[in-house]
């Protein structure tokens, strides 16, 4: 033993600089991610925020009950999975596009171009951007409605009708992140050696035949890793441009589960019922991603673990 | 409902309005009373305080009103006041345990959620510091009614007479009707045919604005003899749901047969207050529903332009000239059962509801703000209308009165608004009572109504869109008894009774 603890102060030692710099990345995560999770026995309590998480009742699983019992529980796990999953497919497969584009671009102001722009919409708040997508899609003074109008087209009330809610969320969704989720992509490609290439079009490869047999085995680790990943996060489907997207009307679609945690949980103080319903989603996701990556493992030999 | 009545509140504050007179609160023709501030010691004191702050009048550490309060009681603030999100600063000093001696809280549930589980001094408790408190409260019995907790103890001192500023009310362009010849309509036919011949004359108009989703139903609803929710039925002494009366159905009808015309905007679900309001100074829009403050707050370049306060329409055979009556403004103070400063605390809040206090709180000083000239207080003209006194001073917000006399502030409003509000009392349907929940009943409530006010909306507004025909009414109705809307009701019953019962014993 003594020597196997002197191994280790040793090697503390001999790291010690390179332990330093990622103390505050472990310090992050511990203070912010890790502590945190102990808040989950509130899903449990009858939180009280006079009374603290201790001194709380236990209920058991009464709030999961709740939940699961409530008339809204099915709709509205319908529609968090499907506007999840149709982000996936729709979302997850754009980037890559236009990753491969501009990779194929040569000249490089026009690339670089294309690129900062498609990256702009990252960094305007969704308040914004719902705000911009309403004022477009007004049937009386929005743009495409003018358009479909002076097509001679009956004008659509696009916020109103519950089957256009999620083509107007994923597409939006689409044009605010295609350019950052580029960036990866981007990256994973300057990776791929040049020397491959030139063999092909020795051997007389068209451009797309290079694509196909060079360019997307070369960044299909990233796709995968990423894909995975965006899978344990279907039924994370953000609150805030759901909440500014949706009306009364398009309830039927619009409706998911943290507009629901919204409504019945936070804004009654009922901190509880929140943290159960938070927990049920959070092991589903978790389910998600075990499965995928299980799937991922045994078809190919990429996996996050 | 509740959510959306109180950020409806909160909207309507920010609009320049007058209250109305207000008799109970002692005009100035009254001898000052004798005022007591309960105890009689009057030692300096510093509290701590945390007030919510006002996007339009923000808190200022200069503002006179605490200075002159001091001059009075000796009380001094050190006040907090979190620039936003006030419930989680409130929900957050409470689940830290350090809670300042004075607290404003938004609403009667939420004092008596934390007052139930110990964070506020139970009111009643104290009535023998607090003599103007309890002389206000027997002058005012209906403010009583709202103060309770569910077990008939009382952790909030309420706020008095600035509602009147967030009153719903319709509204049309005089001069446009006065241009055409046309009459402001007084039932929902009149409405359809004075709309039908607005759009004919303006053809890119759409002459009954409405706006923000469902929102403009709850004041319509009763002209109709309903409401948007559940209600007390004062003549038939029951709670009822108005969504699913036979009253309802006719003012969808009428929605019906608007939307279809292009008689409101095809958008109003998706408008909000700012695009709305340029519908009028467009020419686009006639009549509207709103704050009464709309007819001073929406101005434009148009000299002619004049938009004033119209009588409600009748809605129907059983209909009725109402507007909603939103009742009291809900935010109120709540002393915090921590603070070793109590009886200073009731000090001073019983000094917010003497005549003294309210004299501050309504006019400020003398010299100061207002002159007395033949026995008549007035404002100097030089400290502009309400808005500018709200920031310069923190005249009538959060934390910094109890009881106002509007008579002062009223002056300051433009004639047709001062007129109108003379009127509006009239048509004003009686205050809905507000109940207090016990903490399993608010638990319930909560849930059964977010699954029965999400179904009302979306089939309310499918009904109107005509994306559902109105002949399915009948099992549009009996969706609601599967939803439990019985239940609803029942609690409101037994709750509305507990809490007379504790009104009539004390």
């Amino acid at each position: 033993m003594p020597s196997s603890r002197n191994t280790l102060a040793r090697r503390i030692a001999r790291d010690k600089y390179l332990l330093l710099l990622v103390l505050p990345c472990v310090l992050y995560y511990i203070v912010f991610k890790y502590v945190p999770i102990f808040g989950i026995v509130i899903a449990f309590k009858n939180y009280s925020l006079f009374k603290g998480v201790w001194a709380s009742d236990w209920v058991g699983l009464r709030y999961f009950k709740m939940f699961i019992e409530g008339p809204d529980f099915w709709p509205i796990i319908r529609n968090t999975f499907l506007l999840g999953l149709y982000r996936l497919v729709f979302g997850f497969p754009a980037p890559i596009i236009l990753a491969l584009l501009l990779n194929e671009v040569r000249q490089a102001f026009f690339k670089r171009f294309v690129q900062t722009v498609s990256y702009l919409p990252h960094f305007i708040s969704n308040v914004v951007v719902a705000g911009i997508a309403v004022m477009f899609l007004s049937p009386t003074t929005g743009l495409v409605n003018q358009i479909i109008g002076a097509l001679g087209f009956d004008r659509i009330t696009f916020m109103v009708e519950p089957s256009w809610f999620r083509t107007i969320y994923i597409s939006t969704d689409i044009w605010q992140h295609i350019g950052w989720g580029t960036i990866i992509y981007l990256a994973a490609l300057t990776a791929i050696d040049p020397v491959l290439y030139e063999a092909a079009r020795i051997d007389g490869a068209s451009r797309w035949r290079q694509l196909i047999h060079i360019t997307l085995p070369g960044i299909v680790p990233a796709i995968m890793i990423i894909l995975l990943l965006d899978i344990g996060k279907i039924l994370e489907v953000g609150f805030e441009k759901v909440y500014l997207l949706a009306t009364p009307v398009t309830y039927s679609t619009a409706d998911i589960i943290s507009t629901y945690v919204y409504r019945v949980g936070l804004s009654h103080g009922n901190y509880s019922l929140a943290t159960a319903v938070d927990l049920f989603t959070g092991i589903i996701s978790f389910l998600f991603v075990i499965t995928a990556n299980t799937i991922s493992k045994k078809l190919s030999e990429h996996s996050i673990w | 409902m509740k959510n959306r009545w109180k950020s409806s509140a909160r909207a309507g504050t920010t609009l320049v309005l007058a209250g109305s007179l207000l008799a109970a609160c002692g005009g100035q023709d009254n001898p000052p009373a004798a005022s007591g501030t309960g105890g009689g010691t009057n030692e300096p004191v510093t509290l701590s305080m945390m007030i919510a702050t006002h996007n339009s009048w923000p808190y200022k550490e200069d503002w006179g009103i605490f200075k002159w309060y001091k001059e009075k009681t000796n009380v001094e603030f050190k006040i907090e006041a979190p620039p936003n999100d006030y419930t989680t600063a409130v929900n957050l000093a409470i689940s830290s345990g350090s809670l300042p001696d004075l607290m404003n809280v938004t609403g009667l549930t939420t004092a008596n959620k934390y007052g139930n589980a110990g964070a506020f001094v139970n009111i009643l408790d104290h009535l023998d510091k607090l003599p103007n408190y309890k002389k206000f409260l027997d002058q005012h019995p209906e403010v009583k009614e709202t103060v309770l907790s569910a077990d008939g103890k009382s952790y909030l001192f309420p706020v008095y007479g600035l509602d009147k500023q967030s009153r719903r009310s319709w509204i049309y362009r005089e001069d446009i009707f006065a241009k055409h010849g046309l009459k402001p309509p007084t039932t929902y036919d009149e409405l359809y045919t004075v709309a039908k011949k607005l759009k004919e004359l303006y053809p890119d108009s759409f002459p009954i604005g409405i706006f923000d989703n469902l929102g403009p139903l709850n004041n319509m609803t009763y002209g109709f003899g309903t409401a948007n929710t559940t209600y007390y039925d004062f003549d038939k002494k029951e709670w009822r749901y108005g969504p699913i009366e036979d009253t309802y159905k006719e003012l969808v009808t009428y929605m019906n047969k608007f939307y279809k015309e292009g008689l409101v905007p095809p958008d109003f679900m998706a408008l909000k207050r700012k695009q709305w309001q340029d519908l009028f100074t467009q020419n686009k829009a006639f009549i509207g529903n709103d704050y009464i403050g709309s007819i001073d707050e929406i101005v434009s370049d148009n000299k002619d332009f004049n938009l004033n306060f119209m009588i409600p329409p009748k809605g129907g055979p059983s209909g009725v000239a109402k507007n909603l009556n939103n009742g009291f403004i809900t935010t109120g103070f709540a002393i915090s059962s921590n603070s070793k400063k109590q009886d200073a605390a009731f000090r001073f809040m019983d000094f917010l509801y003497s005549p003294e206090g309210i004299e501050i709180a309504s006019w400020g000083k003398e010299g100061e703000t207002y002159t007395v000239e033949n026995g008549k207080k007035k404002f100097k003209p030089e400290i502009g209308d309400f808005t500018k006194m709200r920031q310069k001073y923190g005249f009538a917000t959060y934390g910094t009165y109890a009881v106002l006399d509007m008579e002062g502030f009223f002056s300051t409003f433009s004639p047709k608004m001062q007129a109108a509000l003379k009127d509006f009392d009239k048509y004003e349907a009686k205050m809905q009572p507000r109940v207090a929940y016990t903490d399993a009943e608010n638990e319930q409530l909560s849930t059964l109504n977010d699954s029965i006010s999400k179904y009302k909306e979306e089939q309310v507004a499918k009904f109107i869109l005509g994306q559902r025909p109105l002949s399915e009414w009948d099992a549009y109705v009996a969706e609601f008894k599967k939803l439990g809307v019985q239940k609803v009701l029942d609690i409101n019953k037994t709750a509305y009774e507990r809490t007379l019962k504790y009104v009539q014993q004390k």
